[in-house]
């Protein structure tokens, strides 16, 4: 429950105020035309061309845009009724205004009542399939003064016409010239509006030739020279000598994948995978420095055998000839491994225990003979009897014993020699005893023999040429 | 500073809103009033502003639903009538033509007289529920405060007649009561330093001397500054309702021609 006072509104000094604002605001809207509720003042460009009945839509009152929303009829169809270019474009396919989402109104494009020389269009709001004519328009919603671009800033005469010479009138300003000198001024040959016109900001890691070390602070014509167009610029050959044939050091003699060996950042890093080649480095060879071979820098046509670099160094002084590798390593010098077995003198029996000096006295490795008498004389037991061929009796093991097969006119077994010489020939071969057995005690012999008239006892074998007794008249033993 | 705390408040949520708005500029440009922003400024402040005018009103006529003290209802009516008038004038993106224009000229007004009125409100003594005291309390308290002060001030009858300084009335005292106490209170400080007056026993005699001006002058200007309240109240209230006119016609207007437009 309130008191009985009137609410302000509801004094008569209130209800007066409200009547004489109500009717004041009543005359001032007819008197205007209705244009008190106006927020703005219309657009008053003129294109040139009466709109309708007007030449801007300054000359219009308000209902010529506004009508009754009861009245079923839409701001939309007021503009068409006027416009009726653009009504004839949007039911064109790929026009201008046919390009629109049907669903668009024309004042979510073109905006009224900001000044009667304020631009009716701006991006702002702009839905227009720009790039299905070529060029989007996602770096260009804001000017360079930060304000929202117009049609009109690009196409100053219409906008269904672009003079190219408009890219220069805004980008000629922004430290772009060094760019349009380089590249000439046809924009749209490369520029979809995708990308953005400052210098470097092209991200050209998502190209085809990513830069890497020093391409990466190069400027863009250093590459690419009279590129005028985009496909110029992917045309631009990416082989390394290409552009560096005359930085060649190798004078071509090393072909052109230079990047088998060198990267973007220097030439002097250059990493080659000597595996590859045809000489592949091992042990000692990794080591050294490149120009230790490649004197001069001379990298084809060098030697692949070890004498082609070695020959100073050759300790045999050339005897062994130039197959170093059947000997020695990589690694150093002393590591050798020579397999005797595959020499003319493959090693058997107690040669595989001797010491290479043994034979090789002196260093001497090539040149000897492999026959034995070249090491071994010829003994005095023997000396003179046989030829130089040992190895008709002997094996590479020991020297005896040693089967003999060879003439003998006495038996080899005589009392169970058993075919060892030095039972009957104790000192050499060229002499022989007969003493050596008990048998044959020599005082006893003599005895036996005296008694038959026999003096001459140093020939035995000339009276018993087998060995027999009887063969000299004497018993019936074999002895 | 707390009975000026509805004023702290209204100026805090205008920094922190005009901070948002400038945000919103800098971020992209001036709010249109026809944009989201621009149009949610205008609602929220007309809804505001319709708040200050009815509902201080209401509960000021209310004699059973006593919701609230009526100083608490004063001061939620000054934070709307400051608030939503500034959102109101975001609204306008800074374009004041035609009607809308007319709208923001008319709130400008109301919320300058608005300012005035309080302080013509705050020269009415009233008690801590806000309602407004007879003239015989006030002179009943006087009296006491007059015995009380007595008793303290022990510099003599020369001294007492000199702390009078400043016991003004009428018309004057209401439009010019700041100027009068400031000098009153500089008077007092002499006085009593001559008089070798200090410390706690200085501050608590000021303190007295500073209640019996502000009693003294209600008592001999309450009339006049009811008089004046009543004037004030006959010019705020057809400008108000001039404005709120106007911005009903507005709305509409904005509802004709573009929110309902097909």
């Amino acid at each position: 429950m309130t008191s009985r006072k009137p609410l302000g509104c509801f004094t008569s000094i209130g209800l007066l105020a409200t009547l004489v604002t109500l009717a004041l605001i009543l005359v001032a809207a007819n008197a205007s035309g209705g244009g008190i509720f106006s927020p703005g003042e219309l657009n008053a460009q003129s294109m040139g061309m009466s709109i309708g009945a007007a030449l801007s839509h300054s000359e219009l009152d308000c209902s010529a845009c506004h009508p009754a929303f009861w009245s079923g009829i839409s701001m939309r169809d007021r503009c068409l009724d006027c416009h009726q270019d653009v009504a004839q474009e949007l039911s064109r396919p790929g026009s201008l205004h046919g390009s629109f989402d049907s669903a668009l109104a024309c004042q979510d494009c073109h905006h009224e009542h900001r000044g009667s020389d304020a631009a009716l269009t701006d991006f702002e709001s702009v839905h227009f399939p720009h790039e299905t004519v070529g060029f989007s328009l996602q770096e260009h919603r804001k000017s360079l003064g930060q304000k929202p671009f117009s049609c009109m800033i690009c196409h100053p005469r219409s906008v269904r016409s672009f003079d190219v010479f408009t890219c220069r009138s805004c980008h000629l300003s922004s430290d772009l010239l060094e760019h349009i000198q380089a590249f000439g001024t046809a924009c749209l040959n490369c520029h979809d509006g995708v990308d953005r016109f400052e210098q470097g900001a092209f991200n050209h890691q998502h190209s085809a030739f990513p830069l890497d070390g020093a391409h990466s602070s190069l400027v863009c014509t250093r590459c690419h020279q009279d590129a005028d167009s985009i496909e110029a610029l992917r045309a631009t050959p990416q082989g390394c000598a290409s552009c560096h044939a005359d930085q060649d050091l190798h004078a071509g003699r090393l072909g052109d994948r230079c990047e088998e060996c060198h990267n973007p950042v220097a030439w002097e890093q250059a990493t080659i995978d000597h595996d590859r080649t045809r000489y592949p480095l091992a042990d000692a060879h990794r080591q050294i420095e490149c120009e230790a071979c490649h004197v001069g820098l001379a990298w084809t046509g060098l030697p692949l055998d070890c004498a082609g670099c070695h020959i100073q160094d050759d300790a045999h002084q050339g005897r062994y000839g130039d197959q170093c590798e059947a000997c020695h390593q990589p690694t150093i010098w002393q590591d050798v491994t020579f397999d005797h077995a595959l020499s003319r003198f493959p090693l058997t029996g107690a040669h595989q225990l001797l010491e290479c000096e043994s034979c090789h006295a002196g260093g001497t490795f090539a040149g000897l003979s492999a026959a034995c008498v070249a090491c071994h004389a010829d003994p005095a037991y023997h000396l003179g009897l046989f030829s130089s061929t040992c190895d008709s009796c002997h094996n590479t093991w020991a020297w005896r014993p040693t089967p003999y097969n060879g003439p003998h006119s006495f038996p080899y077994n005589h009392g169970g020699a058993g075919g060892t010489c030095a039972t009957c020939h104790p000192s050499t071969l060229t002499g022989y005893t007969c003493y050596s057995c008990h048998e044959h005690n020599q005082s006893s012999i003599q005895s036996k023999h005296r008694e038959e008239g026999i003096s001459n006892l140093n020939d035995c074998v000339r009276c018993h040429p087998s060995g027999r007794e009887a063969e000299g008249g004497g018993g019936d033993d074999d002895d | 500073m707390r009975s000026n705390r509805e004023l702290v408040l209204a100026a805090l949520a205008m920094i922190l809103i005009g901070g948002l708005y400038l945000a919103a500029v800098l971020w992209d440009s001036t709010p249109r009033a026809s944009g989201f922003l621009g149009h949610s400024l205008g609602v929220l402040g007309f809804v505001l502003m319709l708040s200050t005018e009815t509902l201080y009103s209401l509960r000021k006529r209310s004699t059973r639903a006593r919701w609230g003290r009526m100083s608490s209802w004063m001061q939620f009516h000054i934070f709307t009538g400051i608030v939503g008038p500034y959102l109101v004038l975001l609204h306008t993106a800074w374009r004041f033509q035609g009607l809308a224009g007319v709208v923001t000229l008319l709130t400008l007004i109301v919320v300058l007289s608005g300012f005035i009125g309080r302080y013509i409100y705050t020269a009415v003594p009233r008690n801590a529920d806000g309602v407004m005291v007879e003239v015989g309390q006030l002179q009943s308290e006087l009296d006491r405060l007059e015995a009380d002060l007595r008793q303290r001030v022990s510099g003599g009858q020369a001294l007492l007649e000199g702390l009078n300084t400043g016991m003004t009335g009428g018309g004057a005292a209401v439009l010019g009561r700041v100027l009068t106490e400031w000098r009153a209170r500089r008077r007092w400080r002499e006085l009593l330093q001559t008089a070798g007056v200090s410390g706690v026993e200085s501050r608590q005699i000021m303190s007295l001397l500073a209640r019996r001006s502000a009693l003294t002058r209600q008592v001999r200007s309450v009339q006049a500054a009811r008089q004046m309240l009543a004037v004030w109240h006959s010019i705020h209230i057809p400008i108000g309702m001039a404005l709120f006119a106007a911005a009903f016609v507005h709305i509409g207007a904005a509802l004709y021609y573009a929110t309902l437009q097909p």
